[in-house]
């Protein structure tokens, strides 16, 4: 591992990942915070100078003001053990044991150091426990939907207001319902019903 | 039980739970009949949700305890929780939402749940959260149309048939180019007494009866009871149990 000046490390074009805005500021937060990292975890470049593992953290190097960075040179890769490793090096091939870290790591820290732990940024206080439902006994009238054709629905509203303009609707049985328009459909079908006897 | 007793519960709007629901429940679906939604906080940060409502079929369902009025029972219809949260958070939340409807709405006598037995699982934390089993059914319920994961209710409110999809209504549905296949696999009910007093119309199911009709099923996958505690930690069923 050795330092060099940081314009002469050269970003790889065909570096295939990238850094969102929010991420890359918490990498150079954790650069500016904890430096002795990158000598731990030096950026991994060709015989050419070109990043080979290291992209985003040359990039968020740059963004930290960083005059110097620690590398690692790898030149005794083939070409294809370089895509290889450009590859490899990305891969996390483990899993997050969540139970572990909600249970033994500060949530604060870790959200801060970069990993996101999911969950809605909401807190507990904004809201309260108490709500009320429903009680009593199920309501004697119902509301039906359907879905009708313009045309249906003319015919329907038609015959409705047809049928309210008749004695039958002023002697009709409303089983205490004070819908209009209910107590007149129901009339129109109890008269269908006494045809069809 | 670790952080999940630091666990907060709070009554959330529809807006947020729903968005909530959406991203975390394996169906990425809400029920529209959910009015009333917990949600769970731990670190500053909402983890879970749980949403209750009247059940869809309440005239089906409100025989299943004796004597129960008409607004007396309420279902919990949708629960979804992030990785974040610890061992036994789900349990935990069900028992504090429990505890606030009983506090805020002392006449709900009980709750009802089902789990799905055809994509997600036979209800493990059902069970370590106290509730009986009450029924054990070959899937009637869940369906796909046309690839989409559906309740049967869907194909009555799209006018597809004219009440909730049969398996009898299959064949005609796909003459009118409708591809409509009922899920293979259980839907497990179960019911939660909060008012002890009550009494099940009907005998509990034993949890053995799930390995007996081969209905068990864990984050989506086949396995038995008696497998899950030969591999899993145990100390749920045994909760359940006790």
């Amino acid at each position: 591992m050795k330092k060099v000046n940081i314009e002469t490390v050269l970003p790889n074009p065909t570096n295939p990942r990238i850094i969102k805005d929010d991420k890359f500021k918490k990498l150079v937060k954790s650069i500016q915070e904890f430096p002795q990292m990158l000598e731990l975890r030096p950026i991994v470049v060709d015989a050419n100078m070109v990043v080979l593992g290291g992209n985003m953290r040359l990039k968020a190097c740059k963004a930290a003001g960083l005059k110097e960075v620690p590398i690692v040179i790898a030149d005794n890769l083939t070409e294809e053990q370089q895509a290889e490793f450009i590859i490899k090096d990305n891969v996390g091939f483990g899993e997050w044991d969540w139970d572990l870290l909600a249970n033994e790591w500060d949530a604060a820290s870790i959200t801060d150091w970069g990993l996101d732990i999911g969950g809605f940024d909401l807190k507990a206080e904004e809201f309260n426990e108490e709500f009320s439902l429903p009680d009593g006994d199920k309501s004697p009238f119902q509301q039906m939907t359907f879905t009708l054709a313009d045309e249906q629905a003319e015919q329907i509203k038609n015959a409705i207001v047809d049928i309210k303009a008749t004695d039958d609707y002023k002697y009709c049985e409303t089983f205490g319902n004070e819908n209009s328009n209910g107590n007149a459909l129901y009339l129109i079908i109890m008269q269908w019903a006494e045809q069809k006897k | 039980m670790g952080r999940a007793k630091e666990i907060i519960v709070k009554v959330i709007p529809a807006k947020i739970a729903n968005e909530f629901v959406k991203k975390h429940h394996y169906s990425g679906k809400v029920v529209p009949n959910s009015t009333l939604h917990f949600g769970c906080f731990l670190d500053d940060k909402l983890h879970g949700v749980l949403s209750y409502g009247p059940s869809i079929n309440k005239n089906g369902t409100i025989n299943l305890v004796k004597n129960t009025g008409w607004n007396e029972f309420i279902e919990l219809n949708r629960m979804a929780f992030d990785d974040y949260l610890p061992k036994y958070s789900e349990s935990r939340c069900i028992a504090i939402s429990i505890r606030l409807i009983k506090k805020n709405a002392p006449h709900i006598k009980w709750v009802i749940s089902f789990s799905d037995g055809t994509q997600c699982g036979d209800g493990t934390i059902y069970r370590a959260s106290g509730f009986k089993l009450v029924g054990i059914a070959s899937n009637a319920g869940i369906c796909k149309i046309n690839g989409q994961v559906s309740h049967i209710k869907k194909t009555y409110d799209m006018g597809l048939t004219s009440s909730f999809l049969k398996k009898s209504d299959i064949p005609k549905l796909k003459e009118r180019g409708y591809e409509v296949e009922l899920l293979t696999g259980y839907q497990l009910k179960y019911v939660y007494l909060i008012d002890k007093g009550c009494e099940l119309a009907q005998p509990v199911i034993p949890f053995e009866k799930i390995d007996e009709l081969g209905a068990g099923m864990y984050k989506g996958k086949k396995i038995t009871l008696q497998e899950r505690r030969a591999t899993l930690s145990e100390e749920v069923d045994s909760n359940a149990t006790s």
